[in-house]
């Protein structure tokens, strides 16, 4: 990690960490290429590249509505991501290497959400006559309208159901995710000036081109509204159900009757928040069998201790081979015991058949992955043999049809919610060239003036134990309400105080003129130039 | 989906180098044709690039009506050139400067007045054209107006080489200078305001980037024209300035106008109540009484105030913080003068591409302005004149011009220079010493008084250094890459420096162009412009001489 330039570079650019914001103006206007910004390794993480250190310092000021606002200028669904993303960043934190915790940067944005009134949008005119259309209103299509709809253009989002959001406001269920906190979002994101056409539904492939010929530019960020069967014998019966649609109706209202005992197979997020559910609406034994060991699971560590402190068991290590019925209802899901689950980094299970287990229960949740309706693809002309991989061009979400892009979930496979919207937002930006005429691929792979590979002191750092934020006992959950409380000030405080701040613009290339824009780009006036050495 | 190879975007006019004179090229293109498609590369960032990053102290040239007339400049002018000068630009740029200050105040710029007056000083040998200006954020202002305009910028993205189609030009390839990625921009005219060489001879601090003028300027400007057919000319116009020490930020010759003091080691006073001489300068600092100072302790506080303003406002603002840095204050210290290194300017000397009034070079399509084609000694005002003026003339080139269609063999032959580039990961010379190497031996070779058994043995170096640019300096990164371009076009511009040098054999420009084996100034043989054109696969270029255009109805020495 040390490089030759490190002994003879002398670094010229002082920050005041007080009033740094960690924006990196200085390092794009440097008109020498001098200054490079040492990125934050949260930063660094999230996919759609939140200042998470810009806005953790700002709470340690004590300025959660600047706080705010810089989430906002990445991220259109704060409240969503603050309950539910899948925080990429807390992984790479540094607190990490001091502690054993990382800093609480979810419950920082939920907090800062929660206690922030949020500011109307300014008013954005419409510059260009263009007209977008996006079909599918979860994450993905909603960060592209809003990245389109703020550069100018007419952006209308269409959904064949009548509340937008998706898997947001469709299937997660209501502990979990919060419709209201959903609606925020996706209400704020209107009063930019988005348009919403719901209930809308496209049938067919000349049904798609009339639509098309609506429209100057289209995305299609319909998610994988369909469920991945197991395929195998059995699985028709009347008391199986599959997990995306079980929760469609749960959010409906819907309280279906599972019966005294469910089995719930299956081992990431999905299937332990249909648990979840199925023990919320009252069920007395609810168990989860996976293929996954303790250490292997998908889904969330802290999700899984929900499951547990309520009761549900998690059978790890057996694959379901057949279910054993009687006339048209199944009794017990047959598995063999998985060996192995991942193998050279990609999903190929191995079992040994010599050893069996019969599950039985009243009912069946089947929750092992979903897809996109193949139907609805193959009528609008895109070649779905080849998906996700060929769908639509991995750098600039391209589909073989001229003007017709593809983000989320449908594009690249599963993913988590900020992957859907760094996708859309991908998909925005190459639909901005498109209608203007300009090359789709120049510069799309650099992503800033960053260094990545740099020390990060933990020396001086003493341990501050993670602040835990309130959380309902497991005896008081009823229904569907919410477990984790947030924060409140005083927490988020102290929590933001356990952030080592690691990033920092730096003279790094040894080529400064002295000639002053960094310090006048400053908005924060948080840096002062050292008249270069040699010059001094 | 089809990948192209690569990313293409096209225009009517590409300009490259969003400088003083790449801004106002822009603008003045969009004025007289809106709808036009224009582009610019540029390999800094444009908010603040090129020279006049946080202001200038004045115009320099500007005939006010009533003071002086174009026709005063154009004699003054040829002084100010020992002779060689070309009379019609002389004058086309006289006769637009006032109209240039007018339309400057219209779009907000600050001039100051007395009284209604203009502060007006002598740079000049005969006659007052240089008004003061007082505009730290004059380049965002030009910027606001080009991006308002509707001009596409590309950043960070330097120009490799000009696309030939026949005889013309038909736009660029770029290389981004942080990710190493190709652009192809097909274009029916193209402007070149790169600057000139400023990044030439190495400082006497030793750091690489501590210029007098923005180091940025690696004679892009020059090679690009030349290496597709422009004529360079008055190459062998080296130059220095003497400046405040160390830190070589320019403000001298304004503080003299104000009526600070010069004196040199023996406590002389210089140039007192004369016209002050750059070049001479330069000679008395070298010699044995030198080193020079400045003074200003004898000026009343008003007048103390008056200067610091200004020279910590524009131009180089980092002025103030050096002064405090060393305890050097006005009123009670003199500031140390030194020889700043050697470099090729068009606007502050006459090195550069040829171009006519028009702003057109040698070649079909390619126009040029600012420090990269000499207008000559125009300073800003030559800048922002011949900005527009090739933005005029490209204009009504492109009216005649479909759409551009580059020679394949032009563009595979600029995208192979890159690709044996990415070949060096393992090299083991880093391209920073390279560039100090070069940058030392032009300081030692080329400084004046100049002499042929130096140049001679300056291109044995140079030759030796593009060499080791090929086989023996490390390309590992994209930055890599970017200051190996830069470096080359500092070698070749030093080569043709060299060569122009040899052929003028004369002395000429006081100490930049002086030379110990042939002393005197020689009217009979060598008044005259020295060219240089490029031939492909000869190393050394075809030297032309040319003669002076002169307007005869002027008359007066």
């Amino acid at each position: 990690m040390m490089m030759l330039s490190d002994f003879y570079t002398s670094n010229n650019i002082c920050i005041d960490r007080s009033k740094c914001i960690f924006c990196g103006i200085c390092a794009e206007r440097c008109i020498m290429d001098h200054i490079r910004l040492e990125l934050a390794p949260c930063r660094r993480s999230c996919p759609i590249g939140q200042n998470c250190q810009a806005y953790i310092q700002q709470i340690h000021r004590g300025q959660s509505d600047r706080a705010l606002s810089m989430i906002l200028e990445t991220n259109p669904l704060p409240g969503v991501l603050g309950r539910i993303c899948h925080h990429p960043c807390q992984k790479d934190c540094t607190r990490h290497s001091v502690d054993q915790a990382s800093v609480a940067i979810r419950s920082l944005k939920r907090f800062v959400v929660e206690s922030v009134e949020r500011p109307v949008p300014p008013f954005i005119p419409y510059a260009h006559s263009e007209k977008v259309g996006i079909v599918g209103s979860g994450p993905a299509g909603l960060m592209a309208a809003w990245e389109l709809r703020r550069r100018g253009y007419n952006v209308t989002v269409y959904d064949k159901a009548t509340t937008p959001g998706g898997n947001l406001t469709q299937v997660i269920p209501e502990f979990r995710l919060p419709t209201k906190v959903v609606m925020k979002d996706i209400k704020w994101i209107e009063s930019w000036g988005v348009k919403f056409c719901l209930g809308y539904h496209i049938g067919g492939r000349m049904e798609f081109e009339a639509f098309q010929s609506r429209h100057n530019a289209i995305l299609l960020s319909s998610g994988m509204g369909q469920p991945r069967r197991l395929n195998i014998p059995g699985e028709e019966a009347a008391n199986i159900y599959f997990a995306l649609p079980f929760l469609e109706r749960i959010k409906a209202g819907e309280r279906p009757e599972l019966g005294s005992s469910v089995i719930v197979i299956g081992g990431g997020n999905v299937a332990i928040d249909t648990a979840l559910t199925a023990k919320r609406i009252g069920t007395p034994s609810v168990r989860v069998v996976c293929l996954e060991r303790p250490d292997e699971m998908s889904a969330f560590a802290d999700i899984v201790q929900e499951a547990l402190e309520e009761g549900i068991e998690i059978v790890y290590g057996w694959g379901p081979k057949i279910f054993r019925s009687r006339g048209k209802r199944a009794l017990g899901v047959s598995c063999h015991l998985c060996l192995e689950v991942w193998k050279d980094q990609s999903f190929s299970p191995s079992f040994d058949p010599s050893v069996e287990k019969i599950f039985n229960a009243d009912s069946f949740l089947i929750a092992v992955g979903a897809q996109p309706d193949w139907d609805f693809l193959q009528s609008m002309g895109l070649n779905s043999e080849l998906w996700p991989r060929r769908i639509a061009d991995p750098l600039t979400l391209e589909t073989g049809l001229s003007g017709v892009f593809a983000a989320g979930d449908m594009a690249t496979g599963a993913g988590s919610v900020v992957e859907a919207m760094a996708s859309g937002r991908r998909a925005a930006i190459s639909i901005e060239r498109f209608l203007q005429g300009d090359d789709l691929r120049y510069g799309r792979s650099y992503s800033g003036p960053y260094i990545t590979d740099f020390c990060i002191s933990t020396e001086k750092v003493y341990p501050a134990p993670k602040q835990i934020s309130p959380r309902v006992p497991p005896v008081d959950r009823l229904g569907m309400q919410e477990v984790d409380l947030g924060f409140n000030a005083e927490q988020a405080l102290e929590e933001s105080r356990r952030c080592l701040s690691c990033g920092a613009p730096v003279g790094y290339n040894d080529c400064c003129w002295a000639c002053l824009p960094c310090e006048v780009s400053c908005p924060e006036q948080a840096l002062n130039l050292e008249v270069p050495y040699l010059l001094r | 989906m089809e990948k192209k190879s690569i990313p293409t975007i096209s225009a009517d006019i590409l300009i490259i180098g969003g400088g003083s004179a790449g801004t106002m090229a822009a603008i003045r293109a969009k004025e007289l044709c809106p709808d036009c498609k224009v582009v610019i590369f540029e390999k800094a960032d444009f908010q603040y690039s090129g020279t006049i990053p946080r202001g200038m102290d004045a115009l320099n040239i500007v005939t006010i009506p009533g003071i002086n007339t174009a026709e005063d400049f154009v004699i003054s002018n040829r002084i100010y050139c020992d002779g060689v000068c070309d009379d019609y630009t002389s004058y086309t740029l006289a006769k637009r400067s006032y109209p240039l200050l007018q339309k400057l105040i219209d779009w907000g710029v600050c001039f100051p007045r007395d009284d209604g007056q203009f502060d007006i000083t002598t740079l000049h040998p005969r006659g007052k054209y240089t008004v003061s200006m007082n505009e730290p954020d004059l380049k965002q202002l030009l910027v606001k107006k080009v991006l308002v305009s509707g001009c596409r910028v590309e950043n960070r993205t330097m120009a490799v080489g000009l696309l030939q189609e026949g005889q013309a030009v038909a736009g660029a390839l770029g290389v981004h200078v942080r990710t190493g990625e190709r652009i192809l921009c097909e274009a029916k005219a193209v402007i070149l305001s790169a600057g000139g060489t400023a990044r030439f001879g190495l400082p006497p601090s030793g750091h690489l980037y501590g210029t007098y003028d923005y180091p940025g300027n690696t004679g892009d400007g020059y090679l690009l024209g030349y290496r597709a057919g422009a004529a360079l000319t008055g190459m062998e116009f080296t130059m220095c300035y003497c400046l405040l020490k160390d830190l070589e930020a320019p403000g001298m010759a304004m503080m003299l106008q104000k009526k600070a003091s010069l004196y040199d080691a023996t406590g002389r006073e210089l140039f007192k109540n004369e016209f002050y001489n750059l070049s001479e300068v330069n000679r008395l600092q070298n010699s044995p009484t030198g080193p020079l100072r400045i003074r200003l302790s004898h000026l009343p506080e008003k007048g103390i105030r008056e200067i610091e303003d200004l020279l910590f406002s524009c131009e180089r603002p980092v002025v103030k913080r050096f002064l405090a840095d060393r305890g050097i204050n006005f009123r009670r210290d003199d500031l140390e003068l030194a020889t700043s290194e050697l470099f090729l300017c068009g606007g502050h000397g006459m090195s550069g591409l040829y171009i006519d009034e028009q702003g057109a070079t040698s070649v079909t399509g390619l126009y040029a302005a600012g420090d990269t084609a000499p207008a000559p000694r125009g300073f800003l005002s030559g800048a922002f004149i011949f900005g527009e003026i090739a933005a005029e003339s490209a204009i009504s080139f492109i009216e005649s011009r479909g759409k551009p269609r580059p020679d394949e063999s032009s563009i595979t032959a600029l995208t192979g220079k890159l690709n044996q580039a990415q070949h060096q990961s393992q090299a083991r010379v880093s391209i920073r010493d390279l560039e100090f190497k070069v940058r030392r031996s032009i300081n030692e070779y080329l400084t004046p008084p100049k002499n042929e058994y130096k140049m001679k043995h300056l291109l044995e170096r140079l030759r030796n250094f593009k060499k080791d640019l090929i086989e023996s300096v490390r390309i590992a990164t994209a930055r890599d890459l970017f200051l190996s371009l830069e470096t080359e076009n500092i070698i070749d511009s030093a080569f043709l420096s060299t060569i122009a040098s040899l052929e003028r054999k004369e002395s000429r420009w006081g100490f930049w162009h002086s030379r110990g084996d042939y002393q005197s100034q020689d009217d009979q043989n060598w008044l005259k412009h020295i060219d240089l054109l490029y031939h492909k696969d000869r190393e050394f270029p075809e030297i032309k001489h040319r003669q002076l255009r002169r307007l005869d109805e002027i008359r007066g020495t």
